[in-house]
């Protein structure tokens, strides 16, 4: 059955009412293992634990080619982009969270009644998928107001060339060699986007959401940094608008300010803490993104696919994973969930 | 012995659905639903009354949905006459009746109360959010351990 990311609160109360209050989230592959542990507590809090921190994981994760081959390495996520994804959940700061919120206050809260220019968000292609704006409270929709009730920011612009940077359109054809190495879970795996491609799918499909839900303009231009920065240069010379940029690359930063067009980068930490305390919200997003960049991951009584072989792009658009209930009694209360849902909405 | 729920209309349609799905989900199914609505909540009574059915019907029950219209919404003695009969019936027919004071404004859930324990409903209901940040959801996506169904008739 399928869930959409909105609802994956609903999971978590299914498992918290079968019992389950500590939920261990595993990749199949018994080398690589247990990656978090999630503790549903009072109050609607949730404590992270980050059963392997980054450096653990990158050292497992190399384990793997000796003893299954490069396909399945390369399966795997690699160190940075778990990282992101632990950010990208709220439980992990940035490590120059700090500096960006600097940055945003220097830039940001525009006076639009004084007729100073509206400030728009451009997203580089490493850090799209990830939903940062929205993280740091500086999205244009649900950023934080100020003392005069100014958001953040206005709106984005979005530049095509980082767009054609995310669309890798790259499949797995051939899952025998998963499924060996990491589980018979993995045959679901064929013809869906492999490895760090289903990263540039999450950024594509947060492309296209921002370009539904938000307010954007979007800049013409090729693809590499050049292009682009300078797409935007003329963007900030021409439209009345002033763009700011966001990358994790910091050639791509100092380019942008060379071109004066403010920008800023965009710092993960080195590693991920051992613990970290958020909302049942914030541990479902990690849930998403965990089961979307390791394809599967497996709950007390729910294996959940972030890709499958029937995803489409209507799956991916509406942000959905597969739950495959291994418990009796979790199907029916989620049907019966979300039933309702669809009903109330 | 039929279980019976009573509430009121409200403009927020988790305020009317909450405290009766988390019912459903404690056990309390109602074989019947009386609404007191009135001309400004009309139209969310009469939105509410169809995903009632969906709820219990998740739930595996089959209730019938009645809704009470007043003229005024401080038409106090019409409120007053509305949780009165409904829970008089209830008792006479040896039914089990549940109060639910969570929508609506401060008066209407006022008299709720006071009605629950003075006509002596079974139950009086009130579904309270503990945690911040899930105004405007579902019982179903908000964490469990951020709400809790009270009822005031153990409370007091």
């Amino acid at each position: 059955m399928q869930i959409e990311r909105r609802r994956l609160v609903v999971l978590l109360n299914a498992l918290y009412d079968q019992g389950v209050e500590s939920i261990s989230v595993k990749h199949p592959c018994a080398d690589i293992g247990e990656l978090v542990q999630i503790s549903l507590a009072d109050d609607g809090q949730a404590t992270v634990r980050f059963t392997q921190g980054t450096m653990t994981y990158q050292d497992n994760r190399d384990t793997i080619p000796a003893k299954y081959g490069e396909p399945a390495f390369d399966d795997l996520p690699d160190a940075e982009t778990y990282t992101r994804a632990a950010v990208a959940s709220g439980h992990v700061t940035l490590a120059n969270h700090d500096e960006v919120q600097d940055f945003i206050q220097r830039y940001g809260y525009a006076d639009l009644e004084a007729g100073n220019d509206p400030v728009v968000v451009g997203l580089d292609a490493n850090i799209m998928p990830w939903r940062l704006p929205e993280v740091l409270g500086i999205d244009s929709e649900t950023g934080d107001t100020d003392e005069r009730d100014r958001r953040p920011t206005n709106g984005y612009a979005l530049a095509t060339g980082v767009k054609e940077e995310l669309d890798w359109h790259y499949k797995q054809y051939n899952t025998h060699e998963l499924t060996e190495a990491f589980g018979e879970e993995f045959a679901r795996l064929d013809n869906q986007p492999a490895g760090s491609n289903r990263e540039g799918f999450l950024g594509l499909y947060e492309y296209r959401r921002l370009r539904t839900d938000r307010t954007v303009d979007v800049i013409e231009c090729d693809t590499g940094d050049e292009a682009i920065i300078s797409a935007y240069q003329e963007f900030n010379q021409t439209s009345r608008k002033q763009a700011v940029l966001f990358s994790n690359d910091y050639g791509f930063v100092e380019r942008s300010i060379d071109a004066s067009v403010p920008a800023h980068h965009v710092k993960y930490p080195v590693d991920i803490p051992r613990k970290s305390t958020g909302s049942w919200t914030q541990a479902a997003e990690l849930l998403h993104y965990l089961a979307i960049i390791f394809g599967v991951i497996q709950l007390p009584k729910v294996t959940v696919y972030g890709v499958w072989n029937g995803k489409d792009g209507r799956h991916w658009q509406h942000e959905q994973l597969d739950l495959d209930c291994r418990s009796p009694k979790i199907e029916p209360q989620l049907e019966r969930d979300l039933t309702i849902l669809d009903a109330t909405y | 012995m039929a279980n019976i729920w009573v509430t009121n209309g409200t403009p927020t349609m988790p305020g009317i659905l909450n405290p009766l799905t988390a019912a459903c989900d404690q056990g309390y199914v109602p074989d019947e639903v009386w609404v007191l609505s009135n001309p400004g909540v009309a139209d969310y009574v009469a939105e509410a009354t169809d995903r009632f059915e969906v709820i219990i019907d998740a739930y595996d029950g089959d209730a019938d949905v009645s809704v009470h219209d007043l003229e005024h919404e401080t038409d106090f003695h019409g409120i007053i006459g509305f949780y009165r009969s409904t829970i008089e019936a209830a008792r006479d027919q040896g039914n089990t009746v549940a109060v639910d004071v969570t929508p609506g404004r401060k008066f209407m859930s006022a008299i709720a109360f006071q009605a629950g324990f003075k006509f002596d409903a079974d139950h009086v209901f009130y579904f309270h959010r503990k945690a911040g940040g899930y105004y405007g959801q579902y019982y179903a996506e908000i964490p469990r351990t951020a709400t809790d169904l009270i009822d005031f008739k153990e409370v007091l």
